[in-house]
């Protein structure tokens, strides 16, 4: 991965806010006409995320996530590593994270496991997404599916046993560039400020949230 | 401190004063010498205020004796002039509100009035054309002058022309009085007479131009310029154009030449394995032996502007183009040139969401796929391979090509061909580098008896020939050969259709051969050859038939008599069953409209 710094995308840029679910709405059509093809129909996912976890011998806990379409079903699943978050000063205007994105089948969770990985806890979300040029945006609601019986293992997602997390949907706008491109920052930051009065998007930092 | 005072107050000028006092009261002044002899510094200031206090208090009774009107009355005294000064005040006053009044009027009119002019016809109709504008156009502000974006850019183009135009007031004065009217009543577009916008278009997007696609039969010199372009340029300069019409024709011109330097670009970096040329204008592809194919920009600008070498080139250009217009403009390729162009642009847009929503963005399916589903290297390269706009370009004008000729051969060989009925069926769903040609070949008078269906598959290097036992032919570019194999088709549906008629007579096939060797040798294919009995077996026809050679029929007679005597050289009587010698028809003399129906009357006779 290291090898090549300057091919493999490597940063995520990434701002992050929250909408209530009633003016929800209202977003979806600022964005369908601020983004690309508007013309289009909006594109909605389903995705379900695993996270795993292990713990390297210096004792940090090293976390990949996978996460799977459940729309599509015949898609490749997804593995990503995340890197810690960095604030930054004032000067930056998007929290930057180094990321690696590997496509994989649908047994990488099996693989995981034979590795050591322990899976830490799993969400669903779904919702909308919008791209703008190298910008995508993000409009999702985070469900979970309680797991009644252990033998049970694939719980069904449907109206009737998801639980809402919050009242609201989480909006990200992020791009994967190789690092070093801080422009790009800037143009996040441009995308935010015209969301403005409807969600205010800004650099969250999780573990102060913890 | 007390100093500073004592000198402010000597400043103080009580002269005035003083020289009234004076004359009030000599007493006083008389002994103020005595007096004025400085004791203390506040001696003369104390002096003026008694005096002062004293002609206060004279003051007081003087008010206190007219106030109580005992002793005094005090009367106004009149005088003539006061009462003539209001009047005249008045009508000053008077006259100065009315031309106050009158130049504001005049004011408020003349605001009103501009008002008015400006609605009907310049300034508010600048704005709200600029609003028109806006709705069909990309404008910015830049500085004092409004910018506006030509370019496809926002559609997925990648042509580095900037393609920028600016809007300007209109200045020029009206051409007539009565067109603001005119213009002001047509809310929907500007008005056709005079326009509050003015359009400045870069000077090489100005003009008409567009995409010369023809199609070259016949080596000609390579210098002699294939293009002719079909437009009157006189017809051009005349028409007046709006905003609307000059802009959308510099985004065509700039379309066609985004369109021209793709296709060059192409032509100088792909490997064809004939070399295509690029010669200033046009690009030449070669198709097929023979026939070229001729991609141009045609781009011309009216000829009153014609400063430059260049434009009196077009202008020799368009006077050439009156004499004869040698390859007609294929209409259809220049029509799938734009579409290959703006389908670059809508592919540069529309990149596959990325599903799940963490993965990379802009990556195309296929190459996401390739890490899980472990793809070799052999799809993998097969993915990589972009056919460009000129190979398919290319690919499209040969099956063209091909298509109209194979066509035309057909119709050369149903109208060459008496015999035989060739009715040709266009298949309507085709692709651009794919159609289908059904031929049924029948025998005028015997259509129900027997039918050959033939398919002809063209695409855009050969032609499959598809008959109907399942026989295939393919066959390249040549339309000649199609033609033979057509032949052959054609000469065994003649045999075939005869067997028939044989089942249907009531006679017996003895034998056939599709390529007999007996004969003279065919230019193309082979002959074959039919040999039927008559039911009582007395009769025996023997025809041949080849592609270019026609049919060649022969009878035998085979009597069979009822006695037999046997001889020394026959002793048997089953040596009666010998044919007799084979004579010869001369079927040019026989009556009928064609073979099988002169088959069917030799048939009949030979029966009797």
């Amino acid at each position: 991965m290291t090898s090549n710094p300057k091919l493999i995308p490597q940063q995520e840029y990434i701002l992050q806010g929250s909408i209530n679910d009633s003016a929800v709405e209202m977003l979806l059509h600022r964005l369908q006409g601020l983004c690309d093809n508007a013309d289009d129909p909006t594109e909605t996912f389903l995705d379900r995320e695993y996270i795993y976890s292990i713990k390297n011998p210096s004792g940090q806990a090293v976390m990949l996530r996978v996460r799977q379409d459940l729309e599509r079903k015949d898609y490749p699943w997804h593995l990503r590593y995340l890197g810690q978050p960095e604030i930054g000063d004032k000067t930056r205007a998007t929290l930057v994270r180094s990321c690696i994105d590997v496509a994989c089948s649908n047994n990488v969770c099996k693989f995981l496991t034979e590795m050591g990985f322990k899976k830490d806890y799993e969400f669903y979300s779904k919702g909308y997404m919008f791209k703008k040029g190298r910008l995508k945006v993000i409009v999702a609601k985070i469900f979970h599916v309680p797991t009644s019986e252990v033998g049970q293992q694939q719980p069904v997602f449907a109206d009737s046993n998801v639980q809402t997390v919050t009242q609201s949907y989480l909006v990200e706008v992020s791009i994967v560039a190789p690092s070093g491109s801080d422009p790009l920052a800037d143009e996040i930051k441009q995308f935010a400020d015209q969301l403005k009065p409807l969600v205010n998007l800004e650099k969250i930092d999780p573990r102060r949230l913890a | 401190m007390s100093e500073n005072l004592a000198r402010m107050v000597q400043r103080i000028d009580f002269n005035s004063i003083e020289s009234e006092e004076d004359n009030d009261d000599t007493s006083e002044t008389k002994e103020s010498p005595s007096l004025a002899a400085p004791q203390w510094p506040w001696e003369s200031a104390r002096n003026k205020i008694r005096s002062a206090l004293t002609e206060i208090h004279v003051l007081e009774d003087v008010l206190n004796i007219a106030k109580e009107k005992k002793y005094l009355v005090l009367d106004p005294v009149s005088q003539d002039s006061v009462d003539t000064k209001p009047i005249v005040s008045l009508v000053a006053k008077k006259k100065a509100f009315a031309v106050a009044a009158s130049i504001i009027m005049s004011g408020a009119d003349r605001i009103k009035q501009s008002k008015n002019d400006a609605s009907r016809s310049q300034t508010s109709d600048f704005h709200s054309e600029l609003m028109q504008m806006r709705q069909s156009w990309r404008l910015r502000r830049a500085g004092n002058s409004i910018i506006g974006d030509l370019s496809y850019r926002s559609a997925g183009s990648w042509y580095p022309h900037p393609g920028n135009f600016e809007v300007t007031k209109n200045e020029d004065p009206p051409k007539t009085q009565a067109s603001p009217n005119q213009s002001s009543n047509s809310p929907i577009g500007p008005g056709p007479k005079q326009s509050a916008l003015k359009v400045k278009i870069p000077s090489d997007l100005e003009g008409v131009a567009y995409i010369h696609v023809c199609v070259q039969e016949g080596r000609n010199e390579l210098d002699d310029d294939p293009i002719k372009p079909v437009i009157d340029l006189e017809a051009l300069s005349k028409i007046e154009l709006t905003w609307q019409q000059k802009l959308e024709n510099a985004q065509n011109v700039l379309f066609c030449k985004e369109l021209f330097a793709k296709l060059a670009q192409e032509a100088v970096q792909v490997q064809f394995p004939i070399p295509t040329i690029v010669n200033s204008n046009v690009i030449i592809a070669t198709l097929f032996p023979g026939i070229q194919l001729n991609i141009g920009l045609v781009h011309l600008t009216p000829p009153k502007k014609k400063r430059k070498f260049g434009k009196f080139e077009n202008h020799e250009i368009a006077e050439k183009n009156n004499e004869s217009v040698k390859f007609p403009h294929k209409h259809v390729l220049e029509h799938t040139l734009h579409q290959l162009l703006r389908e670059i642009h809508y592919n540069a847009l529309h990149h596959p969401m990325p599903h799940p929503t963490t993965a990379t963005l802009g990556l195309s399916r296929l190459r996401y796929f390739a890490g899980p589903e472990a793809y070799d290297r052999h799809v993998l390269t097969e993915s990589c391979k972009n056919e460009t706009m000129l190979e398919q370009i290319i690919a499209q004008a040969q099956h063209f090509v091909l298509r109209d000729q194979a066509l035309k051969t057909i119709d050369d060989l149903s109208k060459e061909i008496k015999e035989a009925i060739i009715i040709v069926h266009c298949l309507c769903l085709n692709s651009p580098i794919r159609s289908c040609i059904k031929i049924v070949i029948v025998s005028s008078g015997y259509e129900s008896l027997n039918r050959t269906p033939v398919t002809i598959h063209v695409s855009s290097k050969n032609m499959t020939i598809i008959c109907r036992e399942g026989k295939k032919y393919t066959l390249h570019y040549d339309v000649g050969l199609l033609r033979e194999t057509l032949l052959s088709i054609i000469s065994h549906h003649h045999l075939s259709t005869i067997q028939n008629l044989c089942k249907l007579m009531g006679w017996r096939c003895i034998s056939y051969t599709s390529n007999c060797g007996i004969g003279s040798i065919e230019q193309i294919g082979t002959a074959s050859s039919l040999l039927i009995a008559s039911p009582n077996d007395e009769r025996v026809i023997s025809i041949r038939h080849g592609p270019t050679s026609g049919a060649v029929v022969a009878v035998s007679t085979n009597p069979r008599d009822q006695d037999f005597y046997p001889s020394s050289i026959i002793r048997d009587r089953k040596w009666q069953n010998i044919q007799s010698n084979y004579k010869s028809i001369d079927l040019t003399k026989m009556p009928g409209k064609n073979l099988i129906n002169k088959i069917e009357t030799l048939m009949s006779f030979a029966k009797g």
